[in-house]
């Protein structure tokens, strides 16, 4: 287990230099520098200060030295500071990190219980009028785009029925409250970005979920569990989702790195202050060591989550667990 | 000791349904079962005889459709009682062993968990009690380390000791009758001999019925009492044992048991 564990990582490393690098290039390749953002408002700067500015960033020398140097830092976990703010990188992500994880987690939770939940019931029902009703809900679900959706719901329960608060993350006088009318508020905030967030997952886990189903449905050992004298609902429950659940594990596993990199779309929407926001804001002005430290934080997170993936899979399916 | 009749299926007909293409697989089949008897069902494949076995107690796949007929079992018939009585003569009273052992047991349940679902689902037993039973059933069908075997995984047993299982958890309740489905059809000679000694001698025991399905008549041919046999969807013969190897009158029962000779 532990050779294997190893092996794996070593393979990962050629891996990880490869994504950094392309998306080093691939960065620097888009138009726009970070100076512009502030040349543009100041029409005074000089040419000299624009030269200044350029070196201070390390900018006006060739981009196989900019790379260089960024790697060296990188490997002394050393991701600089904001072009923005001049702020440690690490700092500011730090400091985004726990709403961004907590709503991605929420809403994972969220997709997970209502997909399979929803998933086994159009299974039960396949082929039937319900079923083909979940169906076209769950496409429409899903090929809504999120950000049409969220400004339509900001709409009607923000602005027309006034139910809702439609951004941010917490009421101005939030200091004022006491802990149980905080979480109310926090609660208030978060219902619209979440319910966003579900929409467009809960079609993908749950028609996973109900294929799934289906298929197991076909295999002998299900006719050997009725012929025992089971109800459809108990083979159903005990019998074929099991099987189907395997699977799920690997979903959880590719669905890490989305927790972390959080969407920048509906933190936009909504102005939640999280990462995904952040990494918006640090495109937006070419904020090189930002960009490069989410890109970096995403691709090492994309490549353990498959890890992760891999062996909780082999955990939890018996027939990879014993295998020799 | 062959009693009573225990089962009587009377003019059953099974519709197949496949693309759009109506098939008439079973037409018009009946036979009877005793108490105790041993009944060999024999047929090539695609003549009707898992429909005609899984439609007893309403286990076909849903593409076929049981047209018309009777399963007479303890008074009543099968065919028309509703759902909850038939699931509970399933596995109590009628049970079912199958072709591929392996594919029959649930990949991802440990075994010992599989044979005493059916106990606790039958019996009104706790879970320590169906557990100590599915220790007794495993020496029962003479598997070898029962503890170790209850806490293992399908995958981790060979064929002939997954078929074991299968019988074990077919013989849980004692059942009246045992419907055998090709059960050694996928199994090495050897081990074939083994299942089929540890059925028969558990029949001896216990005095369950059996409806043996299988293709080859030479397998039935030593203890079967009677011989049914089916040709596409119609039992075209049905005799003593005896009868059917001294004077077979059908053209088919003869191709079959000349077929033993060539052999």
């Amino acid at each position: 287990m532990l050779g294997y564990l190893l092996k794996r990582l070593a393979g990962m490393i050629p891996l990880f230099i490869g994504i950094i690098t392309i998306s080093f290039m691939v960065i620097h390749l888009a138009p726009g520098k970070p100076t512009t953002l502030q040349e543009a408002m100041n029409p005074k700067v000089s040419l000299e200060a624009r030269e200044r500015l350029t070196k201070l960033y390390g900018l006006d020398k060739p981009l196989s030295i900019q790379y260089f140097n960024w790697c060296k830092k990188l490997a002394a976990f050393d991701f600089g500071v904001s072009f923005i703010d001049s702020r440690p990188v690490v700092a500011k992500i730090a400091e985004r990190l726990p709403l961004t994880v907590a709503i991605n987690i929420a809403s994972l939770v969220l997709i997970l219980f209502f997909g399979i939940l929803i998933g086994l019931w159009s299974a039960r029902a396949a082929g039937s009028l319900e079923d083909h009703c979940i169906t076209v809900l769950l496409f429409i679900g899903f090929a809504m785009p999120g950000f049409w959706l969220g400004l339509l719901l900001m709409n009607v329960f923000g602005l027309q029925l006034r139910w809702l608060p439609i951004s941010g993350i917490s009421s101005l006088d939030f200091e004022y409250y006491t802990f149980w009318e905080k979480g109310i508020d926090l609660a208030r905030h978060l219902m619209l970005p979440l319910f966003v967030s579900c929409v467009g997952g809960l079609a993908g886990i749950s028609r996973y979920m109900r294929q799934a189903i289906l298929e197991i449905l076909k295999q002998p050992f299900i006719r050997a569990a009725k012929a025992k004298g089971l109800s459809f609902d108990a083979v159903l429950k005990k019998h074929a989702l099991p099987n189907a659940l395997l699977p799920v594990v690997t979903i959880v596993g590719l669905s890490i790195p989305g927790l972390i990199g959080g969407s920048v779309i509906l933190e936009s929407i909504f102005a939640l202050p999280g990462v995904g926001r952040l990494f918006y804001e640090a495109v937006m002005a070419r904020d090189y060591p930002m960009i490069m430290a989410e890109l970096v934080l995403g691709a090492v997170l994309t490549l353990l989550g498959n890890l992760f993936a891999d062996i909780a899979y082999a955990y939890v399916d018996p027939r990879i667990r014993y295998k020799k | 000791m062959v009693g009573n009749n225990l089962l009587e299926i009377k003019n059953l007909h099974i519709h197949f349904r496949q693309q759009n293409k109506l098939i008439r697989a079973v037409e018009g089949v009946s036979l009877d079962i005793g108490e105790g008897e041993i009944v060999g069902l024999v047929g090539e494949s695609g003549s009707g005889k898992t429909l005609t076995a899984l439609s007893i107690t309403r286990i076909l796949p849903k593409t076929a459709e049981i047209v018309s007929g009777e399963i007479i079992f303890q008074n009543q018939d099968l065919l028309r009682v509703n759902e909850s009585r038939i699931e509970a003569i399933r596995g109590r009273d009628i049970s079912y062993i199958f072709q591929e052992a392996s594919a029959s047991l649930n990949p991802v349940l440990p075994i010992g968990r599989q044979i005493s679902e059916g106990i606790m689902l039958h019996q009104n037993k706790t879970k320590k009690e169906a557990g100590d039973l599915a220790l007794d059933l495993l020496r029962l069908v003479r598997l070898k380390r029962p503890e170790d075997i209850v806490k293992s995984y399908p995958h981790q047993l060979s064929g002939g000791m997954n078929q074991r299982v299968m019988i074990a958890i077919a013989l849980s309740s004692k059942p009246k009758l045992l419907i055998a489905d090709e059960p050694t059809t996928a199994l090495d000679v050897t081990i074939e001999k083994e299942i089929m000694r540890v059925l028969l001698e558990l029949q001896a025991q216990l005095n369950y019925s059996i409806l043996f399905i299988t293709h080859n008549v030479a397998l039935v041919q030593e203890f079967a009492h009677r011989i049914a046999i089916m040709y596409k969807g119609k039992i075209v013969e049905n005799a003593e044992r005896e009868t059917i190897f001294s004077s077979p009158l059908h053209e088919h029962t003869k191709e079959l048991i000349s077929a033993i000779i060539r052999l």
